[in-house]
């Protein structure tokens, strides 16, 4: 079979979640012997490509996977599905002879930002997609379902609920109810639409009713987490608990009402809260460090690279996921549980869904300082119950169940196709 | 009521006494004290209205206020500040009123008994205070004193005064203001005259006076808020006028700053303005500059577009001849394929025929009178009748004989008495049909018997249906590998190939079919059969090459399609939609172990969260493992059965498993398998009752392969699958014939995942050594039931191995195919130095060459395999040793001892090794096609990571055509010298331990 990867950043040019995830399932496509393509869109100038074709479009093997690019000319607004570029988007006839070309059997659209008229034409041309919301791109421009006041947002209601509460400059009405239409085409026209969690199941259903997403959560390298934690010598357990947290450190994602909460506790109590990521806003990095002088119990220490991770969840007793804003999946906490880590996480989003079904840890209202700090003191003064949520930790999805059923719905899309 | 309408000198809003201002003038002037004592005076607001109301009266009444004027726990602490303020303030009254800054019961010691008339008690507010404040002070006061008690309405925070004050008008006249946090008013002993009124007033004249002085007393709150609002006020237009005052001096610097540079600015304009007027005309020319050069631009830009346009033409139009060579290249072949063949046929049919044109006549030496010599008469006799049986044949050619060798037309010799006499010896062909040298390379007994082979061709073989050796001649067959020979063979065994393709004839298999089905598909392919093509064949495909060889068997291998379509067991991703209904059955799961490593826990979790079933019953088969294994499967309250390691064996670990499984259907497994989503074992098991009444008994998952497989496993793993018929689709399998190909393709079943009903299980159970899962499946088959691989359901199973496993995986794999299936060919396999020096060229050939990053994999691959057919045997020994890297240290000893015996006479190869060398090159280049055919679909261009891997895979390919060859040579070890029948008995138990 032949495989068209469709994201809206990749290799070299960015390496983050969307990008680590489609690397994947195109290597695993490989391993059964699908021919695959990565195709891109290239934003960075600063980043040199190996090679450049006669169409313009640029090249790279990565991992051994060939990814190819194009430089979008049209303007910001595309990329966020607002319709622009009256004709085609800015395509240009080059991208459409490079997917004519390569008589691809299936596209996975994993992102559909900045490559939304590329999605169009792949449906244009006749092959069957399947599409991964991976967040909330489709209904929000804003991609979170955030209001521009911060509130969260009940929902699109075809767009309308976009022009009263986020306005972008010089973005008629029109403009925005036509995206709202464009990316429902797309969504109904897909062979099969992947979502991450029954979270985004639940809102992307309340969004587009006609719409049945499937559940396929993004998998975890399940043997690197077993070697490394075979490998590890288990820490000596002290009295002492260890609060955790891994990820990006920033207000939205709680990360000042979880320390001021630990800081309430008191010298008193034999525990320690640890922070881990790195940290972009400057004002956040003041605030923690004024309260690591304060108290020598909360540490933050700089971001890992990804083969330390299983170690740094390993120092941690409980892994503590605050996030004010509602996640869509969460590979933190999926990760946590590979470790076999309990946790106090927030009440909203995937993060609230999963504890709440598994019985792992508590969850606690998001912002909340005094529930935070309660839920911290409730775990130092009934420490046998972190063993119990340890037990109740569930196994997160493997890289390869992930692959295999996303593999599954190209078939059935191939077939679809052939019985068209 | 004249004194209560005055207003505080000190006004405090925020003071808690504000509101009792009024009764204090009021009482003041009613009371007229002799002396006031405050205790607790705090900011003075309370106090200063005492003392100004005796001021203001002319009173002769002494004051004094008694605090530490530190705070407490009710008005809080605070700073000096407090009493340096009070202190301020009572300087105008200094005249009569005294500060004491100590505590109550210190400056109870500086009053007399019974000299103080009005005592207000406004210290600590706790009951106790008030008490002992009371008590202590009580002494101190005259019979007609009154004492004033604040906060009697405050009945939060441990304030006490309420109570007190409830308590003392039990024993004492007492009126109560209940505003402003309460104030209470006690006669010490007797009711003074003055105020008699108020301690005998009804309760309706009382409330009237409560309302009258909390009125007074809100008026006064209000203007002190008044006064404090107005003063910040007043603040804050300072703070405005300060801030006007200091932005209007920085406006006026800032427009002294910008006069200046409007000043310099307007000099430079000037200046600007005189060169404007110089650079205008040179702006204008260039603008006229601009103007052609955007016209050249546009040109430019014109012809870039048409060039790119004509590129990309180029480029297409450049595949698209690649194509088309491509094809060429393929039609040429096959041209010369069917020219052969014809060529072939000529020849045999002028073998049969005789020159017209041959009148009798012998050359001289053949016609003289010594032919009659009783010395040499005979052989010139015998020569004659060879002279005219050659030159009566129409495949000897006079005038192509003397082209084709000048010097014997320079020599003015009879053509064909010299190729008689000279030429056959020589190796020089005697016409454009026939090949004497290719002759007796395919016909050993010819070249063995010495005999001239074109006399051999016209007398026997041209019956026997033996090639002529047509189109090959000249420097292809110098070649010691004797290239030309072996493609000829590959060729003509390609035609037989492609005839019974579309005939559909039967045919025997004697020479390619132990190369397994890679093998097959390799050839198809080369002819230009996909397997796509194969999958759509309307008829059951009966493959057959005839066999070339006289060592060779004679057998039919029938290759039952493996595509015969059927339903599927499961159908694509239908799992993903919705979970399955759960089932009433026990399944039990047997895994046997042996040091299972550290994912064995994710496969016990895994197993133990499975969904959809009644019981997931997990039994342990451990056959001695060191490690934490057998702990783990206890904690995790599985069954575990220890067996002894020396007894182990694939299937009797199986059945130990088995004999303890109480479920209704028995999953065998590995233990380095994982299961697929949470409802894998449930739809296994959905699957299989599902397709019970079509006589379906047990199915396998195919595998998924994990996330750090090597890609050799994966290309294996893809051309197998191939085989079978489960890639891209369920397999059921069926009895379709007993070949040995047909067997093996409907009755696989694999024991990474193999669930079957327990009662089948019983009927049969597992046997042999080696392949128990394929043993079983082919019983089933035989006995009329079905078997399926599942390929929409899989397991994440898959290995990384060493060229060691795999040299020793082939050879077991060989040995037990000829022992289980007995119609499977043994190709002929004469020497075990062929196969040996075969292995060290080929394995130095492949080391001298590696896939660098960048390049095409496809046609990498395709030069290596050009360069393995062109290669050249060695002239002297070899060193096995160093060529053949093998990282199983017994193979290498063997391999030592191999080459320490090698040392021979002569070192060139006999025709058997060189054949057998040819086979062994022949196979390792149809694994590297089936590892091309994978690189081509999915590697278009390898990357560091994947060179590296390819070339692992070149050298895993040739390990394991080196193990497969080295079981044939044991296989046939009966034919071989005795020195290579002894080496192979001492081989065969290395090969076969642990695997």
């Amino acid at each position: 079979m032949r495989i068209l990867f469709v994201v809206h950043q990749f290799h070299p040019e960015y390496s983050s979640g969307t990008e680590t995830v489609t690397l994947h399932l195109a290597q695993a496509a490989q391993r059964v012997g699908h021919h695959v393509q990565v195709l891109t869109a290239s934003v960075r100038a600063d980043v040199r490509w190996p090679r450049v074709d006669h169409r313009g479009l640029k090249h790279a093997v990565v991992e051994g996977v060939p990814v190819c690019a194009w430089t979008q000319k049209a303007s910001s607004l595309e990329w966020f599905g607002f319709s622009t570029h009256p004709r085609d988007g800015g395509l240009g006839p080059n991208v459409e002879a490079f997917l004519r070309s390569g008589q691809y059997d299936v596209a996975h659209v994993m992102h559909a930002m900045r490559m939304v008229s590329v999605v169009e034409r792949i449906r244009e041309l006749g092959i069957p997609y399947v599409v991964t919301a991976t967040d909330f791109f489709f209904p929000c421009h804003r991609v979170n379902l955030v209001r521009q006041d911060g509130a969260i947002c009940a929902g699109a209601n075809r767009g309308e609920a976009c022009v009263r509460h986020c306005a972008i400059s010089g973005v008629q009405a029109k403009h925005v109810m036509n995206r709202y239409a464009r990316l429902n085409d797309l969504l109904r026209d897909a062979a099969a639409v992947i979502v991450p969690s029954s979270f985004v199941k639940t809102v992307m259903t309340k969004e587009y009713p006609y719409l049945k997403p499937i559940v396929i959560p993004h998998g975890v390298d399940l043997l690197r987490f077993a070697r490394d934690l075979s490998a590890d010598v288990a820490r000596a357990r002290s009295a002492e608990i260890t609060f955790g947290y891994l990820g990006t450190i920033s207000a939205e994602k709680g990360i000042l009402t979880l320390a001021k909460a630990f800081n309430r506790l008191g010298a008193m109590q034999p525990a320690k809260l640890v922070l881990v990521g790195p940290v972009f806003d400057s004002g956040i990095r003041a605030e923690l460090e004024e309260l690591t002088v304060k108290n020598a119990a909360i540490s933050l220490r700089a971001q890992v690279p990804s083969d330390e991770v299983v170690k740094t969840l390993r120092s941690f007793d409980i892994l503590c996921l605050p996030s004010e804003l509602p996640e869509t999946f969460s590979l933190t906490l999926h990760e946590g549980f590979a470790a076999g880590l309990p946790c106090l996480v927030s009440d909203i989003g995937n993060l609230g869904s999963v504890v709440r079904a598994s019985g792992c840890g508590a969850t606690v209202p998001a912002g909340d300082l005094d529930a935070w700090e309660a839920a911290m003191r409730r775990v130092l003064e009934e420490p046998a119950i972190v063993e119990r949520w340890k037990i109740k930790s569930p196994t997160p999805m493997r890289l390869e169940e992930e692959a295999f059923f996303c593999d599954q719905l190209y078939r059935r899309a191939q077939l679809s196709r052939q019985r068209v | 009521l004249t004194p209560a309408l005055w207003t505080p000198e000190l006004l405090l809003a925020e003071s808690a006494w504000v509101e009792h201002a009024p009764f204090a003038f009021w009482l003041t002037d009613t009371l007229r004290p002799t002396h006031f004592v405050e205790l607790g005076a705090y900011a003075g607001y309370s106090y200063f209205c005492f003392c100004q109301a005796v001021q203001r009266l002319g009173l002769e009444t002494t004051c004094h206020a008694v605090d530490t004027w530190t705070g407490d726990e009710h008005g809080g602490f605070y700073g000096d500040e407090v009493f340096q303020s009070v202190a301020r303030h009572n300087d105008r009254y200094s005249a009569f009123s005294t500060l004491l800054r100590t505590t109550f019961d210190e400056a109870h010691a500086y009053f007399s008994d019974r000299s103080i008339d009005l005592l207000h008690i406004d210290g600590r507010h706790f009951y106790d205070d008030v008490r002992h404040d009371f008590e202590t002070w009580l002494p101190k006061l005259t019979d007609d004193a009154v004492v004033l008690f604040h906060d009697t309405n405050v009945r939060e925070r441990g304030f006490g005064v309420w109570r007190f004050f409830d308590e003392v008008k039990r024993d004492y006249p007492t009126f109560e203001f209940v505003h402003g946090h309460g104030l209470g008013v006690l006669a010490a002993k007797n009711i003074p005259a003055a105020l008699r009124p108020l301690f005998d007033l009804d309760k309706a004249t009382a409330a009237e006076w409560r309302l009258t002085f909390a009125s007074l007393g809100r008026a006064v709150r209000d203007t002190a808020q008044l006064r404090q609002m107005e003063a910040r006020l007043l603040q804050m237009e300072q703070v405005q006028r300060t801030e006007r005052e200091s932005a209007a001096a920085a406006r006026d610097a800032e427009i002294a700053e910008r006069d200046a540079q409007i000043t310099g600015g307007q000099s430079r304009l000037a200046r600007i303005n005189e060169c404007a007027v110089g650079q205008a005309g040179r702006i204008a020319e260039l603008e006229a500059i601009v103007v052609a050069q955007s016209a050249q631009l546009d040109r430019m830009e014109s012809d870039l577009a048409k060039s790119q346009i004509r590129l990309g033409e180029l480029a297409e139009g450049a595949l698209r001849l690649e194509e088309a060579n491509r094809d060429a290249i393929n039609r040429c072949e096959t041209l010369a394929n069917e020219m052969k063949q014809r060529g072939e046929n000529q020849a045999r049919l002028l073998a049969t025929l005789a020159r017209a044109d041959y009148n009798g006549r012998l050359p001289k030496k053949l016609s003289g009178p010594k032919r009659w010599s009783p010395g040499r008469g005979r052989k010139i006799r015998r020569r004659a009748r060879e002279y005219r049986q050659l030159a009566a044949s129409p495949l000897f050619d006079r005038d192509w004989y003397l082209a084709n060798n000048p010097d014997v037309a320079a020599g003015k010799l009879d053509p064909l008495y010299h190729y008689l006499r000279y030429g056959a010896a020589e190796g020089r062909a005697p016409g454009p049909y026939f090949s004497g040298q290719a002759y007796k390379l395919a016909n050993p007994d010819v070249a063995a018997s010495g005999e001239n082979p074109l006399l051999h061709f016209v007398r026997i073989g041209a019956r026997e249906g033996r090639s002529a050796g047509v189109g090959l001649s000249g420097p292809e067959l110098r070649s010691p590998f004797d290239a030309a020979a072996d493609r000829e063979w590959a060729r003509r065994d390609d035609t037989v190939l492609e005839a019974d393709w579309r005939t559909g004839a039967d045919a025997n298999n004697a020479q390619y079919a132990p190369y397994r089905s890679h093998v097959d598909m390799a050839r198809w392919r080369r002819i230009g059969i996909s397997f796509n093509k194969l999958v759509r064949a309307p008829f059951r495909l009966k493959l057959g090459i005839r066999a070339t060889s006289a060592g060779g068997k004679q057998s039919t291998s029938t290759l039952a399609s493996p595509m015969q379509r059927s339903d599927p067991i499961v159908t694509p991703a239908e799992f993903l939609d919705a979970e399955p209904d759960g089932l009433d059955a026990i399944v039990s799961v047997v895994i046997p172990t042996l040091n299972a490593g550290c994912e064995f826990p994710l496969l016990l979790k895994k197993l133990k969260s499975q969904k959809g079933l009644r019981k997931v019953e997990i039994i342990i088969v451990d056959s001695g493992s060191s490690d934490d294994t057998v702990e783990l499967a206890c904690r995790e309250q599985c069954n575990v059965v220890s067996i002894d390691k020396v007894k182990f064996s694939h299937s009797y670990a199986r059945n130990k498993g088995a004999e303890i499984a109480s479920g209704d259907y028995i999953l065998f497994m590995v233990q380095d398998a994982y299961p697929i989503g949470d409802y894998w074992l449930a739809r296994l098991v959905h699957g299989l009752r599902g397709a019970a009444p079509q006589g379906l008994v047990a199915l396998s998952c195919a595998e998924f392969p994990r996330a750090d497989t090597e890609l050799f496993y994966n290309v294996m793993i893809d051309i197998h699958y191939k085989f079978l018929g489960c890639a891209d689709q369920d397999r059921v399998g069926a009895f379709r014939g007993d070949g040995h190909v047909a067997l093996r393709q409907q009755g696989q079943l694999s024991d990474v995942a193999c669930l079957i009903s327990r009662d089948v299980f019983d009927r049969y159970k597992y046997h042999g050594r080696y392949a128990e899962d394929l043993l079983l499946g082919v019983q089933l088959i035989k006995d009329g039931h079905k078997v399926a691989m599942i390929s929409n359901l899989r397991v994440v199973h898959s290995h990384n191995r060493s060229q060691g496993y795999y040299l020793r995986r082939a050879f077991v794999d060989v040995v037990f195919l000829v022992a289980a299936f007995p119609d499977h060919p043994i190709p002929p396999v004469q020497r075990l130095a062929g196969i040996l020096t075969a292995a060290t060229v080929l394995g130095q050939h492949i080391t001298e060459r590696k896939l660098e990053t960048g390049l095409d994999a496809d046609r990498f691959l395709s030069q290596l395999i050009g360069g393995l057919r062109d290669l050249q045997l060695p002239s002297q020994a070899v060193s096995f040793t160093s060529a053949i890297s093998c990282d199983h240290s017994p193979f290498q000893s063997w391999l030592e001892h191999c080459e320490s015996e090698n040392s021979r006479p002569s070192p060139i190869l006999s025709d058997e090794e060189r054949r057998t060398a040819i086979t062994a090159r022949d196979m390792f280049c149809d694994r590297l096609r089936g590892l091309q055919d994978f690189a081509r679909g999915v590697y278009p261009v390898a990357d560091e990571s994947i060179a590296r891997q390819f070339n692992d895979a070149i050298q895993k390919s040739l390990a394991m055509s080196l193990g497969a060859h080295l079981a044939f040579a044991y296989l046939r070890r009966s034919e071989m010298p005795k020195v290579d029948t002894m080496k192979l008995e001492k081989l065969m138990p290395l090969m076969i331990e642990d695997i």
